[in-house]
C-alpha cells in the first residue's frame, strides 16, 4: 500500500543526533526515548534469528544496555540505527553461539565479555509473535490507514509528504505553500488524529501502557 | 520566552521533535517535560508508531513498550557510566528518495557555471577578445567537420582559439579532445558514410 521506507530520514537523524548528545553527556531520559523509538525494530531484527519470543525481549535489552554504555564511543560517522542495528545483530549472533556450546546459557552469555564474535552462526527465521499478536498488530495498521484516509486533505497531505516521502518541514512548506509553522501544526494534528484513534486498541492489547 | 510548555504545546513539540525539527530552548524544555510524565513518552511512541506502520506496514506491533523499558530503566540505573561533555555529534544526511535526480542537476549546474566562468575569465583577458568585441564580431561560421578517434566532430575556429589560449583550462591542445565539460558537437555517421 505504501512504499517500505524503513530507514530514518534525514531529520529523524537529526533528532537522534540530538538525543544522542544528551544521552552521551549523562541525560538517561533522552536515551530512553531512543528506546522507545527503537525498540520494535530491534526486537523485529532480533526476532528474525532467534526462535524464543521471550530471549527475543532479553537480548533486545542487552541490545540496549550495551549500546548506552558505548555511547560515549559512538562517534556518528553513521546513523544511529545503523549503529544499533549492528549492535543486536551482534548480541544475537552471540547469544546463538553460546547456545550452541551451552543450552543453559542464558546467565552465562550476559555476563560475558562485549567482544563481539564473527564468525558464521546458523540464523533461525523465526516467527515469534503469536497469532493474536499477529492480529492485533494488523488491525492497528488498518487502523492507521484508516484514519489517514478520514483526514482533511492537508493533514493527509502534510503527514504523508513528512512521514513517506521524508521531506523537511521546509520542504513541506514549499511544496504546500504555507509557512513552516503550518506545516508543523498540521503534522502535529494529523498525528494526534490517529493517535486517538489506535489508543484504545493499543492499550486493549496491552493492558495498562503507562 | 516562555519558561514552561503548556499542555497545548507540548503535544506539538514532541511531534516536532520526533521530526528533528526541534531546537535549543524547546528542544530542552520538551526533554524535560517527556522525563518524568508518561503520557507523554506515551506521545512519543505513538507518533513512531504511526511512522513506522505507514513506512511499512509489515513492522508489526510488539508488546507494550512500558514494561519493557521499565525494565531497561532497573538495568540502567545500575550502569556507571561516565557523562561525556556534550560535543556536536552530527549524523551524516539520509540521502532523500530524489537524491540522484538532485545529483545529476547540482553536475549540470556547476559544469554549466563552470563553463560560463571560462568565458567570463576569457572575456577578461587583454589578449583575448573583450566583451564588446565579441558581441559585435560576426558570428563565424568557419566550422567544419573533423575526424577524430572519437568519431567525426565539429570544430568551431573560436572555440578552438579560446582553447588554445586557455590550454590549463583546456587540459589539452585544441587539436585534441577539450576538456570534458565543454561539449563536443559529434555526428554519428554509419559506417558506410565514412567510407
Amino acid at each position: 500500500m505504501h512504499p517500505d521506507k524503513s530507514s530514518t530520514t534525514a531529520s529523524s537523524g537529526d533528532s537522534d543526533a540530538q538525543l544522542v548528545e544528551r544521552a552521551v553527556a549523562g541525560d538517561q531520559k533522552a536515551f530512553e526515548l531512543l528506546v522507545i523509538k527503537y525498540e520494535r525494530r530491534v526486537q523485529r531484527l532480533i526476532g528474525r534469528m532467534v526462535r524464543d519470543v521471550d530471549l527475543v525481549e532479553d537480548i533486545a535489552q542487552e541490545t540496549f544496555i550495551r549500546a548506552y554504555r558505548a555511547l560515549a564511543q559512538f562517534r556518528g560517522d553513521a546513523q544511529f540505527y545503523t549503529w544499533l542495528y549492528r549492535i543486536a545483530v551482534n548480541t544475537a549472533k552471540k547469544f546463538l553461539m553460546d547456545l550452541k556450546r551451552n543450552p543453559t546459557v542464558s546467565e552465562n552469555f550476559f555476563k560475558s565479555a562485549d567482544d563481539d564474535e564473527t564468525s558464521r552462526v546458523e540464523n533461525e527465521l523465526t516467527s515469534p509473535e503469536t497469532p493474536e499478536a499477529v492480529l492485533a498488530s494488523k488491525e492497528i495498521a488498518e487502523m492507521v490507514n484508516s484514519a489517514m484516509d478520514a483526514l482533511p486533505e492537508e493533514l493527509r497531505q502534510a503527514i504523508t509528504l513528512r512521514e513517506i516521502e521524508g521531506l523537511t518541514y521546509e520542504e513541506i512548506a514549499d511544496a504546500m505553500n504555507c509557512p513552516i509553522g503550518t506545516v508543523r501544526s498540521r503534522i502535529f494534528r494529523a498525528r494526534e488524529a490517529i493517535s486517538l484513534k489506535i489508543k484504545p486498541m493499543l492499550e486493549n492489547q496491552s493492558g495498562k501502557r503507562w | 520566552m516562555k519558561t514552561t510548555l503548556s499542555n497545548a504545546d507540548v503535544g506539538d513539540c514532541i511531534s516536532a521533535l520526533a521530526d528533528g525539527e526541534l531546537l535549543d530552548e524547546e528542544f530542552a524544555q520538551t526533554l524535560a517535560a517527556c522525563e518524568n510524565d508518561p503520557a507523554l513518552q506515551a506521545r512519543w511512541h505513538d507518533y513512531h508508531l504511526i511512522g513506522d506502520v505507514l513506512r511499512s506496514p509489515d513492522l508489526l506491533v510488539t508488546r507494550s513498550t512500558s514494561p519493557f523499558l521499565m525494565r531497561l530503566q532497573n538495568r540502567l540505573a545500575q550502569e556507571v557510566v561516565q557523562p561525556v561533555a556534550p560535543t556536536e555529534v552530527s549524523l551524516p544526511m539520509q540521502v532523500a528518495a530524489n537524491d540522484s535526480i538532485f545529483r545529476w542537476k547540482m553536475v549540470a549546474g556547476v559544469a554549466s557555471m563552470a563553463a560560463v566562468a571560462v568565458m567570463v575569465w576569457m572575456l577578461a583577458v587583454p589578449t583575448a577578445l573583450t566583451g564588446p568585441q565579441i558581441a559585435q564580431s560576426p558570428a563565424t561560421t568557419d566550422s567544419m567537420l573533423v575526424d577524430s578517434p572519437q568519431g567525426l566532430m565539429v570544430r568551431d575556429a573560436r572555440l578552438d582559439e579560446m582553447l588554445a589560449a586557455h590550454k590549463q583550462v583546456g587540459g589539452n591542445s585544441a587539436l585534441q579532445m577539450p576538456s570534458g565539460f565543454l561539449r563536443n558537437a559529434t555526428f554519428e555517421t554509419s559506417s558506410d558514410a565514412r567510407r
